[in-house]
């Protein structure tokens, strides 16, 4: 609907479009050349003395006709609308929409500055050495965030609107020139494709771009911090920041990225290499300690060696559950006792750990309900688990797994289940990028940055699959 | 059809998994752990005892000293029947496959052994590389229950002292593994030896009470798989040395005489040296001189003089050779006792000396295999051993030397 000349009439109708919610403020008055015009917004959602400053008092004192409203506020951003509906987008973005009784138009006028919080240390992706500021979950102090750590023509954002309720601003963002143009296409398609009522948080977009989505297998990575997301995007990788979540999306994701953090790179190549190389032991025995104990006490205790067999059934003398169920009750009571100290306040979840772990832990062994083996093994695939924390659901589930599987079949069972994940992480592709990547399909010169990371010298080239065709990190000319 | 081709894949699925599973699962404090297995002949039927590791129900740390074992006791027609006999008066399964030592009995030796142990190979659990000792001048249950060490339990102190073999070579280790080798190759095996010493217990009460240990010195000698005797420390070193087993040990010999003159002397009533060997490699090559077979053993040994009772000035080289020529010839010794034990006593080849000659002579070994036996007993051989002493231990002249005052 066009808007009209007639302010009254205006203001009728936006208050109605809002349906005369609380918050939207109007306010008409006149101005030198005694025409009448009106600013409406959001309360809570502008700088009021800036509209009062730079829009209001250069309005009533200066204007003299309706054709130099542009020239007469003080701002830096303006534009012209002509329908309601584009009023409304303007308001709801938290602009000021302008009217003048003169024009069948009116002015979105970018006053925009809200309650945010400050830019802080990262909760989640703790470093000792490096960059240490988060996202937010703002997503223009996000945006300014990247453009600082690359400060470049060819960065780009793109937005989209989704949400048929809460019209989130998603932004894609990748670096022109790096990003493969392939994959760009196929992202922007898919998120084109995203029909939903409401995007509160990245992962209603992970959710709907993901790969396998129905899979324990993480297809899309997140990060908190921009220098991870810097460093994604400069080999190729699109970003997918949320207004309103700190935890940006970056795509296309392989295995290895799992095992890799920011730090990696800040610190020497032979340390960094020794850390994923603990990273890498740490997940094989979260997700297979479990299952290849119970596999060998209860159906190769050949395979154990004499004395640890000797103490074992010591400790399993008197126990009433089997090794099977012993290892379930474990696992439930641990993932409980996480989860408690994960929702609680700070303060009581350290009491929660100390009375879980220690007194019902030690009390459990005394009492003779479970054995003291079985608390060693299932706490050091639980320590092993937090080592790397974006694999956590693949973790747990998988080794959940793998558990059904010893118990009943065997080292075997274990076997054969290990050949179905591989298997099966072999066959996932993330928007074209085989999962196993660069060990399946093998590219020697993505082994620089696989499990050892060679010097920062070293790695010329670009992931082949993930960037674009023949880029290069540096080399000479650069 | 594409849901057909999953039911198919689903079901092959199924029923890999299902038969080739692994059956019968087990919990651990549904075993009975054993660790060592003796085998006796009693009126005609086998009689088995077995060492039972008794696991300690109480989690905090076990009071003394080890694990508490039980023996089992029980008779069959075959060993299988045997261990299944002991399900009757035993509540847990006995579990094999962490047995580590088979005693024989001497009386069960000598009837021979080679059959009962077929069930041992066939059956998944017992392992193969579990030693065979056997009993001397004792039933094997005899020398159980006897621990005179530090070792959790008394098999495992048997097990210990066989393994102390790489550095004693007075006796031998021989497992189950190498005695099949050696029976399936119709040849004669030595195993290992074990018998019951008694000393006294050494502490401050009045009353003297005994100790009991074992000793596994010696070896037994088999004739396929009947034992047919002992050899004794001397003539292991010996038959160590022969099939080049030899790896460390000690050769104790009398301190050549006249070469004490020249240095004074603190004391002197010591008449040995002692050198450890630190190396040794034996050739064994037959050879027909005369028309006649004939063995040469050639020895190789690089050793350390450790120990000199009669003051050698090792510093001089006259005196050194003549010290490596001594040993040399100790070692020969060694070797003719057991030589002259399996020849002439055993009349049996425990050194495998028939497979030499079936390798050299092929023909000539079709014609005296039947009769290798006899051929043995008078088989001509020379022993050559070279001695090098690489080093004097820390010390360049012996402390007993009287050092000239300056």
């Amino acid at each position: 609907m066009v808007i009209s000349k007639d302010i009254q009439k205006n203001k009728l109708k936006i208050l109605e479009l809002f349906y005369n919610s609380s918050d939207i403020v109007i306010r008409d008055f006149q101005t030198l050349c005694n025409t009448e015009v009106m600013v409406c917004y959001l309360n809570g959602f502008i700088d009021k003395e800036a509209l009062n400053d730079n829009i209001l008092q250069p309005l009533i004192e200066n204007l003299l006709s309706p054709m130099d409203i542009t020239d007469t506020v003080y701002i830096t951003e303006i534009r012209e609308i002509t329908s309601y509906q584009e009023a409304i987008t303007g308001i709801i973005e938290g602009h000021v929409a302008l009217f003048h009784e003169d024009l069948d138009k009116a002015f979105i006028l970018n006053l925009c500055d809200y309650e945010k919080r400050p830019v802080e240390v990262s909760g989640s992706e703790q470093v000792i050495r490096g960059p240490k500021e988060a996202f937010i979950e703002d997503l223009h102090v996000n945006k300014t965030l990247v453009r600082r750590k690359i400060r470049n023509n060819n960065l780009v954002f793109e937005d989209f609107v989704l949400g048929k309720h809460t019209n989130t601003i998603v932004s894609l963002v990748y670096v022109k020139g790096i990003v493969n143009e392939e994959i760009l296409a196929e992202l922007k398609s898919r998120i084109k494709e995203i029909k939903t009522d409401a995007v509160l948080d990245s992962n209603y977009i992970g959710e709907y771009i993901d790969d396998t989505p129905n899979s324990f297998v993480p297809t899309v990575y997140n990060t908190e911090k921009p220098d991870v997301l810097a460093g994604k995007i400069l080999e190729g990788r699109i970003g997918i920041i949320c207004d309103g979540s700190p935890n940006v999306l970056t795509v296309p994701k392989i295995f290895i990225e799992c095992l890799m953090t920011a730090e990696d790179y800040y610190l020497k190549p032979m340390h960094a290499t020794y850390l994923r190389i603990i990273r890498a032991i740490c997940l094989i025995i979260s997700v297979t300690l479990e299952g290849i104990y119970i596999a060998l006490a209860n159906f190769h205790q050949e395979m154990i060696p004499t004395p640890l067999l000797i103490s074992m059934a010591g400790q399993r003398e008197g126990v009433p559950l089997t090794s099977f169920l012993e290892a379930l009750f474990m696992i439930m009571f641990f993932e409980i006792m996480k989860e408690a100290g994960l929702r609680l306040p700070k303060s009581i979840g350290h009491t929660v750990t100390l009375i879980g772990g220690l007194v019902i832990g030690q009390a459990a062994v005394d009492a003779g309900i479970i054995s003291a083996i079985m608390i060693i093994v299932v706490s050091a695939t639980g320590i092993a688990e937090f080592v790397n924390p974006t694999l956590r659901e693949l973790i747990v589930i998988s080794r959940l797994i793998l558990i059904f599987f010893g118990a009943f079949l065997g080292i075997y069972g274990i076997v054969c289940g290990l050949i179905v994940f591989v298997y099966y992480l072999t066959s996932i592709k993330s928007f074209g990028v085989p999962y196993l990547y660069p060990i399946a399909p093998y590219d020697k010169k993505g082994m620089k940055d696989f499990i050892i990371r060679a010097p920062i010298k070293k790695m010329n080239c670009r992931p082949e699959y993930i960037s674009n065709k023949n880029s290069k990190k540096r080399n000479r000319s650069l | 059809m594409r849901f057909k081709k999953k039911i198919i894949i689903l079901n092959i699925l199924v029923v890999t998994v299902l038969l080739t599973s692994c059956t019968g699962l087990r919990e651990v404090n549904d075993l009975g752990i054993v660790t060592t297995t003796a085998i006796d002949m009693d009126n005609g039927e086998i009689l088995l005892t077995h060492e039972v590791i008794v696991p300690e129900s109480n989690t905090s740390i076990s009071t003394g000293r080890g694990n508490n074992v039980v023996y089992v006791q029980s008779k069959g027609k075959t060993v299988f029947d045997a261990i299944r006999n002991a399900t009757l008066i035993f509540d847990r399964k006995l579990f094999l496959a962490h047995n580590r030592i088979f005693i024989l009995g001497e009386e069960f030796a000598k009837q021979g052994i080679g059959d009962s142990f077929n069930f041992y190979v066939y059956d998944n659990e017992p392992r193969e590389s579990a030693y065979i000792v056997v009993a001397k001048d004792a039933k094997g249950y005899d020398v159980m229950g006897i621990n005179g060490g530090l070792s959790d339990s008394p098999g495992k102190y048997l097990f210990d002292i066989i393994e102390n073999y790489q550095l004693n070579l007075k006796s031998r280790d021989f497992s189950l593994v190498e005695f099949l080798r050696y029976y399936l190759k119709d040849a004669n095996p030595v195993t290992a030896v074990v018998e019951h010493i008694q000393q006294r217990e050494i502490n401050k009460e009045e009353s003297q009470s005994i100790k009991d240990s074992l000793n596994v010195v010696g070896g037994a000698a088999f004739k396929g798989d009947r034992l047919i005797g002992y050899f004794d420390s001397d003539e292991m070193k010996g038959f160590n040395f022969i099939i080049d087993e030899f790896k460390n040990g000690l050769i104790v010999f009398e301190t050549p005489d006249e070469l004490m003159e020249e240095s004074e002397l603190i004391a002197d009533s010591g008449i040995y040296t002692v050198v450890e060997v630190k190396d040794s490699s034996t050739k064994n090559r037959i050879e027909i001189i005369d028309e006649e077979l004939h063995l040469k053993i050639d020895v190789d040994i690089k050793g350390v003089l450790i120990e000199d009772m009669k003051g050698l000035e090792v510093s001089n080289k006259d005196i050194l050779h003549s010290v490596e020529s001594s040993c040399s010839n100790q070692v020969k010794n060694h070797i003719r006792m057991a030589m002259e034990k399996a020849q002439k006593e055993f009349k049996t080849d425990s050194f495998s000396i028939g497979n030499l000659v079936h390798i050299r002579y092929p023909d000539l070994w079709r014609e005296i295999s039947g009769d290798w036996e006899s051929v043995f007993s008078d088989l001509e051989y020379t022993v050559n051993v070279k001695t090098d002493l690489v080093r004097t231990g820390l010390l360049n002249v012996p402390i007993n030397i009287k050092k000239e005052l300056k």
